[in-house]
């Protein structure tokens, strides 16, 4: 793709001062306090950027508490109560509170600028929902010190334990119900922006693939969010209202949780993982020197993942008793959804083929991506196989799978883009040298932390439990070695973005020469507080 | 929206006047329909999720996928041969009890599992305890009829008028000899109404 920009210089270089009264920044760039009331796209997506690195590192002390559980066989340092509850709320923590804003981050500053728009849609929208997620945390938080400690029902949150839980299920509830509401408000806000707001001559089928992906996960979003809030409002009228819709004692039925919660849960993992695929695939064209193999067949892919994950929850229940005409249907759609997801792999090998590649930190991190990624992919189809998933569900072959399938999906797509984007966000360039060592040890720890986990899983060790039988010991003690290295390397990344923004040396408006969207060819770095406030032209 | 022409800080100035909210006013406009649009799925979306309950029962019982059985399957039965049973219900000659076979035969494999029912109703005007006794015919297929579930040897009360469905499942077992080649099942009831009230 190629734009040409009308004016000699980048459109909105100069900062504009803004005396005209404009809604969206009352206190102005300069002041911290504008957080609270700032509209601004850049603003709000940097906001979080922030609260879901401060809850990543969260959830990860969450994690390694548990492998220090683990570490040994018997109990040592956690109660079973309390262990119980850190795998619900690690979980609930990382997909919530750290995966899903950091990529709606990306989306609020990258696609204003990726489509020449001057701002998001709704910008007061826009700050809500960022502040609606800061209530919803501290409830999780907080639940941990109620009586009864935070929800233990795993965050899938299924009856009859869920039923059973004391207060810290109801905070629970709630912080859910807030983040959803605050999902959706995002999503709408994304939707609106990409289908109204495109500068001229930016039609559908050029938007850069972030854009792309993100349009898809927020319709996404919009059809799975209100499901998740009927199947945990249901739950809060069984627990209280003497409802019985999933309490078998008056009539209900568990397994009908299971099918509204899979329903939205399926999706909801591919909602974790579509924007990782929008960023990699705008990292990897650039760092291979070759546009982006097959971008019509990418957008076609991604569309029908998205569809077909409303039809593959199935295969999360294959063990409750489902007549057999079930789970073969379950079994093949979800067979099924590895063609797309194949599409988009061998697009991506394809686009570096031949290509002339560097291997700077982003690069690196979307080639981990790519390898670790698939492993994962191999392992969802194992698992796709009804009578194998029988043996091994709820084991920790699963918790290998999701984790090969998130970390070096989800998170590495979302390190690959703060690298890449750092320099354009902030103006200075990062480490190199230690965004190497960042990529080098997590990936090899995360190769320690969890590939033993899918051997342990074959040997049939449950998931969700604080101590095991003694033949698991080796294996658990490797891989929570491997998660203490994995975690304390993510502190790297935290220094590397911290002395960049402090101290790094200048970045170019252009610091990828292989970058073509338009917040490196149409804007300067570091960006300014507005962009595009006149809709660039493209051609 | 309107093309930014050559870079001159006077006609961006200009430009910016003539579209003086962000996004602009027409951009609102398309914004705010958009937005209705979006909202809308959500409730739609909550609707469904509260219909997937009659929902699930409605496309299982259409498409008839409602047991695990259909894989499982009883690799006992011996497709080879079939057997046919008679039943045959008498009635001890003190009791006034109306007591039938709601099948007269049935023709079985050698291990299929087989349930049958019989009907008695009570005749008379008083409340009434009878016990069944099974005998067959020839007596040696007794040992390769197998009952699962019987009405027979326990006491049996009906009500003035009452009428009752008993079942019986069994099964042949495959080592029966060919040549029995058919059985006659037969239930006698016997009227022990005082027997029971001493009890
Ligand atoms: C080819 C693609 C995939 C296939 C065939 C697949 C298949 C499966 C299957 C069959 C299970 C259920 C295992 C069980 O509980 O017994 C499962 C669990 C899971 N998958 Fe995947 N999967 C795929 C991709 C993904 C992706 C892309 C993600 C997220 C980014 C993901 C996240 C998860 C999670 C979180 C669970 C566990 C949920 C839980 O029980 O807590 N999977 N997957
Ligand atoms: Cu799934």
């Amino acid at each position: 793709m190629a734009y040409t920009n009308s004016t000699t210089a980048p459109a909105s270089a100069h900062d504009h001062s803004h005396a005209d009264g404009h809604d969206h920044d009352d206190h102005g760039p300069g002041s911290w306090t504008r957080i609270f009331t700032t509209t601004n796209h850049k603003d709000i997506g940097s906001m979080y950027l922030w609260f879901s690195l401060f809850m990543f590192f969260v959830g990860g002390s969450m994690a390694l508490l548990m492998r220090l559980e683990l570490f040994q066989p018997g109990l040592q340092v956690l109660q079973p109560e309390l262990y119980n509850s850190l795998t619900t709320v690690h979980a609930l923590i990382m997909i919530f509170g750290a995966v899903m804003p950091a990529f709606t981050g990306f989306a609020n500053w990258l696609i204003p600028m990726q489509i020449g728009a001057a701002d998001m849609a709704f910008p007061r929208m826009n700050n809500w929902s960022f502040w609606l997620m800061i209530p919803a945390a501290i409830l999780l938080f907080a639940s941990f010190f109620v009586p009864g400690g935070a929800a233990a029902s795993g965050w899938t949150l299924y009856p009859p334990l869920s039923i059973q839980g004391g207060l810290g299920l109801d905070m629970t509830i709630l912080a859910i119900h807030i983040l959803g509401a605050s999902s959706i408000m995002g999503s709408i806000n994304i939707i609106t922006t990409l289908l109204n707001m495109r500068a001229p001559g930016m039609t559908l089928m050029k938007m850069p693939m972030f854009c792309w992906t993100w349009l898809i996960t927020a319709y996404l979003m919009i059809a799975v969010m209100p499901v998740l809030a009927g199947a945990i409002t249901m739950l809060l009228t069984d627990r209280h209202f003497g409802t019985s819709f999933f309490n078998a004692a008056g009539g209900g039925d568990p397994t009908m949780f299971m099918h509204i919660f899979w329903f939205f849960g399926h999706p909801e993992v591919y909602i974790l993982i579509l924007p990782a695929f929008g960023i990699v695939s705008q990292i990897i064209p650039t760092f291979a020197r070759k546009p982006l193999f097959g971008y019509a067949s990418m957008v076609y892919a991604t569309a029908s993942i998205a569809m077909l994950s409303f039809i593959v929850w199935g295969h999360h229940m294959f063990t409750v008793g489902m007549p057999a005409a079930g789970q073969l249907f379950f079994m093949y759609a979800t067979m099924l959804i590895a063609v797309p997801t194949g599409v988009k792999i061998f697009n991506w090998i394809a686009t570096m083929w031949r290509g002339s590649i560097s291997f700077e930190t982003p690069m690196l991190f979307c080639i981990g991506f790519l390898c670790m990624f698939t492993l994962g992919g191999f392992s969802g189809l194992v698992l796709s196989i009804v009578p194998v998933d029988i043996t091994l569900h709820n084991t920790y072959y699963v918790v290998a799978h999701f984790h090969y399938v998130l970390f070096p999906g989800a998170i590495w797509g979302l390190m690959a883009g703060v690298y890449f984007w750092l320099p354009k966000f902030t103006g200075r360039m990062y480490s190199e040298t230690l965004g190497k060592w960042h990529f080098w040890l997590s990936a090899i720890s995360f190769n320690i932390t969890f590939f033993p986990q899918h051997f342990l899983g074959l040997a049939g060790m449950p998931r969700r439990i604080p101590d095991y039988a003694l033949q698991f010991a080796e294996w658990n003690m490797i891989s929570s070695i491997g998660a203490f290295i994995l975690g304390f390397s993510q502190l790297l990344f935290v220094w590397n973005v911290v002395s960049c923004i402090r101290s790094g040396e200048k970045a170019k408006a252009k610091q990828w020469e292989g970058a073509d969207s338009l917040e490196w060819t149409h804007l300067p770095s570091p960006v300014p507080y507005h962009t595009f406030e006149t809709a660039p032209v493209l051609k | 929206m309107t093309e930014p022409s050559k870079k001159d800080d006077g006609e961006n100035v200009e430009h910016k006047a003539a579209n003086e909210e962000h996004p602009s006013k027409q951009n609102r406009q398309e914004n705010r329909v958009t937005l209705a649009k979006l909202l809308l799925i959500v409730p739609v979306m909550l609707l469904f999720c509260a219909s997937l309950v009659p929902l699930y029962k409605q496309i299982c019982a259409v498409l008839g996928i409602t047991s695990q059985r259909a894989l499982i399957q009883n690799t006992q039965i011996d497709l080879s041969r079939w057997v046919k049973i008679d039943f045959i219900a008498h009635l001890n000659n003190t009791f006034a009890w109306n007591f039938e076979p709601v099948q007269k035969h049935v023709d079985v494999h050698p291990g299929a599992v087989v349930t049958v029912n019989y009907r008695v109703t009570n005749t008379l005007p008083y409340a009434t305890t009878g016990r069944a006794v099974p005998s067959f015919a020839p007596m040696e297929a007794g040992l390769y009829f197998n009952k699962v579930e019987c009405f027979c040897f326990s006491n049996q009360t009906l009500q003035a008028g009452e009428t009752r469905d008993m079942p019986v499942t069994f099964y042949v077992a495959n080592k029966i000899p060919d040549e029995i080649g058919s059985i006659a099942l037969s239930y006698t009831f016997f009227n022990v109404t005082g027997e029971a009230k001493k009890s």
